[in-house]
């Protein structure tokens, strides 16, 4: 009897312990997006005849510019090149200088830490045509 | 290295779980101590008291110290960095101070809590829990959306922590009057506290009342914004809650109005109803926490909802269903996604209608009801994500990466026990005293759960309108969570009153499974190309789901119905942004770009536009 009220016993924790750890998935969930990105430069899936001198990242929030970072990568498996972040950019606008580009496809990796504390992360991708 | 820093965001989202229950037992605790406990008045009769919620304070600060440290450190390895400049970074970061004094508060809550515990007269102790507790509520302001705001901070952080200091006043105070109620207080004790304890609740309840209004009119925007974001969705399921709480919170301020005019000790129903209290405010809780990592309605811009398109949800599936007659349940021609809450809405209320057969003594049989929960179990576990083990190719030890998939998985356990022990508890194998419980227990965190879930997706419109149902089923879950522990907690003619709104509660959510409807996605969602057969393009090496940035024209409303956006290929995808080529390079925002030229039915005869393997 001792047994079966212990097995019941143990039951009934792992229910309680499991359903913290549903709670806790369903919590994760709402973590992965906080600030938004209201506005890019260049566009997402743009086409351009040249590259734009910034690359712009507005956001709906503040932002730790130096606690923030973007790197550009020709291709999707180009080799990452650390973009360098303007310090001093209004507190809502990640923008760093781009080089020269070559036609062909780029695509921007970017993370920014909103300064309540939540990083964001994505990826830009765009494409150089070069003139005519 | 990216599958790790999704990790950490969910690491986070339980930190601020874990950190506001933290929080509310610290600052509720030492409101309760001052204004009902009498240590404000050099009231030394109530000292025992005193020391069982200084018990309490002091493990709740440890609980919120351990949250934001742990906070802290997940934060920091996100950013990753060594040089001496990212470590100079770090330390002048705003969230790095905020919790810095977070964890300080705390540590000195915890510190003077415990000598509290031993000596509840013990006045330097006294002033550091209070002073903690001040810092905690003034310090998570400074980690709210009032810190990121890009205009003027100074009454956002006022408000917040206003805000924060009334609610987990309330919230936490209730709980330590269930601390109290659990002490078997003399007559004389409790004629003391109620009446103290229910003006305490009355004033947090009137400056949360007034302070949230004022920050949900800033965060808000508009009136549109409360209906059509994901923000405003939340804010609603909050006040429902709440109301439900001031209700209850009026029943007990007639029962501690008796108890004050010395008519009687205090009712069994006040103590039952405190407990209930606790449950939908750690609820209420839960929705501020995901409140905190939702962007605010006013910043979805041109992404809010209509009344009609939300209307539209909610009825659309209906219609559809009337039109559709038996195929509207064959998953060729609905989808998986609406397949699957359709049946589990046909489960749910076919158990919700044996249950009140049940309850109305009309067939003792239907009390084997929770059997066909057990089928549902094993239907969420196994059917909701299709894109995985046994249906899909991803494999079984692959699919525990996602989130989302391992949630389904463990719902669909938590639902076999819950369904074996209502089975056992109903057919009389097990006592309805403690194993009952499981019932409203696992109602109240399943609601909980469907809440957070519900927002998984923020901010852009489609996975707004996508997952807007769930808000109301949750709440529903909630509350006959709630009517069932009364029930089983409260016995006589109140429990067995209370007993009868969770039937028709669960009732309701079947239905409105049922009835479930989805707008469909037209920027494919990365996980669907686990899904067979194989897809031309394999999203798997794109990062992350479409989010505001991308998903722009992903779906829109027609004014004659619902038209979306067929889904491209990867190559018109591609190429339909090239068409502003030339000139200064173009830039994408929020609002939904012009690539909006293929519209489709929304519902189409075949399955190829439904594929949203999403539940």
């Amino acid at each position: 009897m001792g047994s079966s009220l212990g097995h019941r016993r143990f039951v009934a924790h792992a229910c309680v312990g499991l359903a913290f750890a549903l709670l806790s998935i369903g919590l994760a969930a709402d973590a992965r997006a906080h600030a938004l990105l209201v506005e890019a430069i260049p566009a997402e899936a743009a086409t351009l005849e040249a590259a734009p001198p910034n690359l712009v990242l507005r956001f709906n929030s503040r932002i730790e510019h130096k606690l923030s970072r973007a790197a550009l990568l020709q291709g999707e498996d180009g080799a990452p090149q650390p973009l360098a972040i303007d310090a001093t950019a209004t507190p809502d606008r990640l923008i760093a200088a781009l080089p020269e580009l070559a036609p062909g496809s780029y695509v921007v990796d970017w993370q920014v830490l909103s300064v309540d504390g939540h990083r964001v992360a994505g990826k830009l991708r765009f494409q150089i045509r070069g003139p005519g | 290295m990216a599958g790790l820093l999704t990790l950490l965001d969910f690491f986070h989202a339980i930190l601020a779980s874990v950190t506001g229950i933290g929080a509310a037992l610290v600052i509720g605790g030492v409101a309760f101590s001052a204004a009902a406990l009498g240590v404000l008045r050099r009231d030394a009769s109530l000292g025992r008291f005193v020391s069982r919620s200084a018990r309490a304070i002091s493990i709740g600060a440890r609980l919120a110290a351990v949250g934001y440290l742990a906070h802290v450190a997940l934060t920091i390895f996100a950013v990753q960095g060594s040089s001496p400049a990212w470590v100079q970074a770090v330390f002048e970061a705003s969230f790095f101070r905020s919790y810095s004094v977070l964890v300080a508060a705390s540590v000195v809550c915890a510190v003077a809590g415990a000598r509290l515990v031993r000596d509840p007269r013990d006045r330097p102790a006294q002033v550091g829990v209070a002073v903690g507790a001040v810092v905690i509520a003034l310090g998570g302001a400074f980690t709210s959306h009032a810190a990121g705001w890009l205009g003027e901070r100074a009454p956002l952080y006022a408000l917040d922590a206003l805000h924060r200091a009334a609610a987990y006043s309330w919230l936490g105070g209730v709980a330590h009057l269930v601390l109290f109620g659990l002490a078997s207080p003399s007559p004389v004790e409790a004629k003391a506290v109620l009446p103290r304890a229910g003006r305490l609740f009355a004033g947090c309840v009137g400056v949360l009342v007034a302070v949230g209004t004022l920050l949900a009119i800033r965060y808000l925007g508009s009136w549109s914004a409360l209906v059509g974001t994901s923000y405003g969705a939340l804010l609603l399921g909050k006040f429902t809650l709440l109301a439900v709480l001031l209700g209850m919170a009026a029943v007990n301020h007639r029962a501690v109005s008796r108890v004050a005019r010395g008519d009687g000790p205090p009712t069994l129903a006040l103590w039952r109803f405190a407990e209930i209290e606790v449950g939908l405010g750690i609820a209420t809780l839960l929705i501020a926490a995901t409140l905190a990592s939702t962007p605010p309605g006013v910043d979805v811009g041109t992404e809010v909802a209509t009344v009609s398109e939300v209307a539209h949800v909610f009825t659309q599936g209906w219609r559809d269903l009337a039109a559709q007659g038996r195929s509207g349940f064959d998953i060729d021609v609905v989808g998986v996604s609406v397949f699957n809450h359709r049946i589990s809405g046909l489960l749910l209320a076919v158990m919700a209608l044996l249950a009140i057969a049940e309850r109305a003594g009309i067939a003792r049989w239907a009390r084997n009801w929770p059997l066909l929960l057990l089928v549902l179990g094993v239907f969420i576990g196994v059917h909701a994500d299709r894109q995985a083990w046994p249906f899909g190719r991803m494999g079984f030890v692959e699919s525990f990466v996602d989130p989302e998939i391992i949630q389904h998985r463990l719902a669909g356990l938590l639902v076999c026990a819950f369904a074996f022990f209502e089975w056992a508890v109903r057919t009389e194998r097990l006592s309805p005293a403690r194993a009952g419980l499981v019932f409203p227990g696992v109602s109240l965190l399943g609601g909980a759960l469907l809440i957070l879930h519900s927002h998984a997706g923020v901010g852009i419109k489609y996975e707004f309108l996508l997952q807007l149902t769930h808000l109301p089923i949750a709440i529903l879950g909630v509350l006959a969570g709630a009517s069932r522990w009364l029930e089983l907690r409260l016995p006589g003619r109140e429990g067995r009153l209370i007993g009868w709104i969770w039937p028709p509660a669960l009732l309701g959510v079947g239905l409105m499974l049922v009835g479930y409807w989805e707008p469909h996605r037209a920027v494919p969602d990365p996980r669907d190309a686990w899904l067979d057969p194989r897809p031309t393009h394999d999203f798997r090496t794109t990062a992350g789901r479409p989010r505001a940035n991308t998903g722009q024209g992903a779906w829109e409303f027609a004014s004659s119905g619902i038209e979306v956006i067929r889904q491209k290929s990867s190559a018109d995808a591609h190429h339909s942004g090239a068409a502003a080529s030339s000139g200064p390079a173009p830039s994408s925002t929020l609002k939904p770009s012009g690539a909006r030229n293929h519209f489709s039915s929304c519902f189409p005869a075949s399955k190829s536009s439904t594929s949203n393997s999403r539940s």
